[in-house]
């Protein structure tokens, strides 16, 4: 099975994901079983890096495999399983935050008017990681804010890159741009944190 | 000088605490619950919900500013006049008129 660090050695599609996907496409139980011992840790993690929060990010991941097992028979097989996957879940991890936020902007109405007053109370979202070790934990959250402040397509590239360990060439086939963009919006979000990092530590310190 | 080293060193510090984020398992019953919410939950009643409770706090928050808006133009547009200048406007006009018909 390909993995997600290995997309380059590809022409889009090895022997065994297109044995995987035609079981797939013929809805074979095993098959859906496997594609998630296979994915599920990647697209979990994925999930982790860009939502913070362990629940969340479980959420989204059977969002994703759930999305992944609906429309596997209009794959189009152009690009690889693995890229074809992490395109879904970021996807869905921006549909994600975009609905956290705009649930955050009507919150504040809502109460008003006595509203969904159990989801206020549930809001998101506490940073909730358990991969970052507890001496880490002030520094992440930290870093993750100036993360969250980024534009989006650097917040998706950095995010890739850093928290995934995702080549360039990996980034930008599932971006659908050229390595150079990639390149160029890494080079810039490294340093927007860096400036927003400085700032944060001048006016705290 | 020193200050903006110690800052520089904080934000090398911070950057480097990504390369110590490790790897999660998921839950080992990742696929039994896919499978389950699959075949149960129907996702988009809960989009739905949400944007229909939006729509509704929206309408009645414009609702309350127009009837704000129309009780107090109501109180203050008609202010200047008053039943004697009312009568005393019917009265030149119709002296206007009288006027207009000897010519």
């Amino acid at each position: 099975m390909a993995n997600f660090a290995n997309l380059e050695n590809k022409s889009y599609m090895d022997h065994a994901d297109a044995a995987l996907l035609e079981r797939l496409v013929s809805k074979e139980e095993r098959a859906f079983r496997e594609l998630m011992d296979d994915y599920g840790k990647r697209v979990y993690n994925t999930c982790l890096g860009f939502l913070k929060n362990e629940e969340d990010a479980e959420d989204v991941t059977q969002e994703v495999f759930i999305e992944v097992f609906k429309s596997i028979a209009s794959f189009e097989r152009k690009s690889s399983v693995s890229t074809w996957i992490y395109r879904i879940t970021i996807t869905k991890c921006l549909d994600h935050q975009k609905a956290a936020k705009a649930k955050k902007r009507f919150a504040f109405v809502q109460s008003l008017f006595g509203l969904n007053d159990e989801e206020h109370r549930a809001l998101p979202n506490d940073m909730k990681h358990p991969g970052i070790v507890l001496e880490d934990k002030e520094r992440v959250k930290i870093l993750f804010q100036a993360i969250e402040s980024l534009g989006e397509n650097q917040r998706i590239a950095f995010t890739l890159c850093n928290v995934e360990g995702l080549t360039y060439k990996e980034i930008a086939e599932v971006m659908e741009i050229s390595v150079a963009s990639v390149e160029s919006l890494l080079f810039r979000a490294k340093k927007n944190l860096q400036t927003k990092l400085e700032n944060y530590y001048k006016k705290n310190k | 000088m020193k200050k903006e080293k110690n800052i520089s060193d904080e934000v090398d510090a911070t950057l480097e605490v990504l390369q110590r984020i490790s790897q999660v398992e998921p839950n080992a019953f990742l696929y039994e619950k896919t499978m389950n919410r699959m075949q149960t939950v129907k996702e988009p009643m809960l989009g739905r919900s949400l944007f229909f409770r939006q729509s509704l706090a929206v309408v009645l928050v414009l609702l309350v500013v127009n009837a704000f808006t129309f009780v107090y133009l109501s109180k203050n547009m008609g202010s200047n006049e008053t039943k004697a200048s009312r009568n005393y406007d019917l009265v030149s006009d119709y002296r206007l008129d009288e006027s207009q018909n000897n010519y």
